[in-house]
């Protein structure tokens, strides 16, 4: 449990907050010399804040290289595979 | 699903008091058997009887000057002085279970690197039995 310091004992000073058994909290005070902390949350523990989860990102496709390259005539065109068959006159 | 005991809710108090600003601890229990092998013992199989318990308590923290809970300087007067202690490992809440025992501090070691958070290792070996209660 954690008590509260009323009166200076030991090394700790009035005031100050310490985290006892239950048994050497009830005799302290007992004896007035502290009383049951209000917050029961130990100080020396941080709990870690809860991630939040991260909301989905719109995707932004940047195409602007192609429609570029498109608008010059540089794309190269996909070669024809197979034999070239030649249509011969008769 | 039953609930699993968080390890930060468990703790070393040391004379009443918190061991401060601790990050780790941990209790060892041990027992030696004691063996009896006769020639009435069939197959030569080893017949086990309980014999001697020893126990190590151990808690690891980062060093605090003025942490209001029992800091490594309370820690080195117990280890100095050789004084027995009794440590008590729970979660401090009503109704649960705690391991109690009187124990000597045999061990004390502290380190510090450059730019790291300096810590401390405390070991406590049990002296007589260690007793398993229920927090009021």
């Amino acid at each position: 449990m954690i008590i509260k310091i009323l009166k200076p004992y030991k090394k700790w000073d009035a005031g100050s907050k310490v985290d006892v058994t239950s048994e050497l909290g009830a005799q302290l005070c007992l004896l007035g010399i502290a009383k049951l902390a209000n917050d029961q949350t130990r100080f020396d523990y941080q709990p870690k804040e809860e991630a939040q989860p991260e909301e989905p990102q719109n995707i932004t496709i940047n195409n602007y290289y192609v429609v570029d390259d498109e608008a010059n005539g540089d794309v190269e065109q996909p070669k024809s595979r197979g034999k070239k068959t030649e249509k011969k006159n008769l | 699903m039953a609930t699993i005991v968080n390890g930060t809710d468990l703790r070393f108090y040391k004379g009443g008091v918190a061991i401060g600003e601790a990050t780790s601890c941990s209790m060892d229990l041990s027992l030696e058997v004691r063996e009896t092998l006769t020639k009435d013992n069939v197959g030569s199989w080893i017949r086990n009887e309980a014999g001697r318990r020893s126990g190590t308590m151990q808690a690891e923290g980062l060093v605090s000057y003025d942490t209001t809970n029992e800091d490594v300087t309370d820690l080195f007067t117990t280890f100095n002085n050789g004084d027995t202690v009794i440590i008590r490992f729970t979660t401090g809440d009503p109704g649960t279970p705690y391991w109690e025992a009187s124990a000597i501090c045999t061990g004390l070691s502290m380190s510090a690197a450059v730019e790291e958070n300096s810590s401390y290792s405390a070991t406590f070996t049990v002296t007589g039995a260690v007793t398993l209660g229920t927090e009021s």
